[in-house]
């Protein structure tokens, strides 16, 4: 009996599939009877194409690591789990490089079929993605006005004091913008709250499209927004101020038809803190309101 | 629920074979393959589908990195991954880079369904 047939033998009557495949020409050169009776008798086919389904060497293949320079065995053990889609069944991989009593270097494969541990494992992994993306959904909902899924009062807040630190920690220019869409009760006097609801969802859609992704749109009040927009000064602020006051003012509104904001804008000094900053876009709003409407601020 | 235009992406041709009979079955349509990140991200921008179901190890980019790129330019898209990846980091990783879905292999058409259906009542028609 040569060295050969006595490892065949061993292998034999562990209950486990094992296979030998060449580590160069990828051939499989032995199945012991267990995977035999499993798969078939694959000897002499390429072990990706014949065990994994692959039209070329797994990427995942582990022969690269069980070898030294000169393609003789390192001596590793490698185990890994592995899910082989011929079977959908998932394995415990043992692989090791031998010399094979020819001279050729050969690696066995000792797989263990854990798919009943697994399932109960994948289970608990799939319940965990569950209970993640429920919190993302959590955290998305407690930040958000729920009407027009801008941000609300409380995630602005935060922002602010987030922008305006940062702000005066690095030298930055921040500015804010304020508007409050003009003669608003009438629409919810004449057309109903629900008009008006879908008027403050159009007005919000027409911000997200013309501002960047690094700005930010909460819900300030009942038909008042702000928008704080970081790396943007003054003259920057009111560029888009115009632009949005013009875009709101040529949208076809889909009951009103016609409706028109009014802009406030301000620019971080160093003096000013959070309050200071939005008192001053307030006040310019105000001087908006008071001049007509329809229009930005000083 | 109505028949969605899917996007399969897996580099193993059996595995995509097996999740577009499932859906086939289900009544959905497959619009396009893709064995990669990258085919992924131009298939997506090609076919505009309505929803992905996504693996995570690829040759070249992976799944999440996929994920992110596709949401970027459409952040309305549904993407579920479906993967033999079920340590912990890794869901938080998909998670956090906006799938909206997680399913380990082996796949069963039962799993499959709730899913999607799942993925689709609550995230809704994208426009």
């Amino acid at each position: 009996m040569t060295e050969g047939d006595l490892f065949k033998a061993l292998f034999d009557v562990i209950p486990y599939n094992i296979y030998l495949a060449d580590i160069n020409s990828l051939k499989i050169l032995y199945m012991n009877k267990q995977m035999i009776k499993q798969r078939g008798n694959l000897v002499g086919r390429k072990c990706y194409k014949s065990i994994y389904g692959e039209p070329k060497q797994c990427f995942f293949c582990k022969n690269p690591d069980l070898i030294d320079n000169e393609s003789k065995p390192n001596n590793k053990m490698i185990v890994s789990e592995c899910f082989n889609p011929v079977d959908d069944h998932w394995y415990q991989l043992h692989e090791k490089a031998i010399t094979w009593p020819n001279g050729d270097t050969v690696k066995y494969a000792i797989a263990v079929n854990i798919s009943e541990l697994k399932e109960t494992q994948n289970r608990l992994a799939e319940a965990h993605a569950q209970l993640t993306l429920k919190n993302r959904e959590l955290e998305r909902l407690s930040e958000t006005d729920h009407l027009t899924q801008a941000y609300n009062r409380l995630k602005i807040d935060e922002l602010m004091r987030i922008e305006v630190g940062r702000t005066k920690r690095y030298q930055r220019v921040l500015s804010i913008i304020m508007l409050d869409i003009d003669h608003f009760k009438e629409v919810n006097d004449q057309h109903g709250h629900q008009t008006g609801d879908l008027v403050l969802k159009e007005v919000v859609n027409i911000i997200k499209e013309n501002t960047r992704d690094t700005d930010f749109l909460g819900r300030w009040g009942g038909e008042e927004f702000i928008i704080v927009c970081p790396e943007t000064d003054l003259p920057g602020a009111h560029v888009m101020a115009e632009k949005l006051r013009r875009r709101i003012e040529e949208f076809n509104f889909s009951i009103v038809k016609r409706k028109t904001a009014s802009f406030g804008v301000a620019s971080l000094t160093p003096e000013d803190d959070e309050v200071s900053l939005i008192r001053k876009a307030d006040e310019s709003l105000y001087f908006a309101k008071n001049n007509g409407r329809n229009r930005v601020g000083k | 629920m109505r028949s969605l235009n899917i996007l399969v992406v897996d580099d193993s041709q059996l595995t995509t074979k097996k999740i577009a009979q499932m859906l086939t079955v289900m009544g959905h349509n497959i619009v396009a393959f893709a064995k990669s990140g990258e085919e992924a991200i131009k298939q997506y921008s090609k076919h505009n589908p309505d929803m992905v179901t996504m693996d995570i190890t690829m040759p070249d980019m992976d799944g999440i990195e996929a994920t992110k790129r596709i949401l970027q330019q459409n952040p309305d898209a549904l993407i579920m991954m479906v993967t033999s990846h079920g340590q912990e980091a890794m869901v938080f990783d998909a998670i956090e880079a906006g799938a909206k879905g997680y399913l380990l292999k082996p796949l069963h058409i039962e799993k499959l369904e709730v899913n999607i259906n799942e993925i689709y009542e609550k995230y809704g028609d994208k426009q």
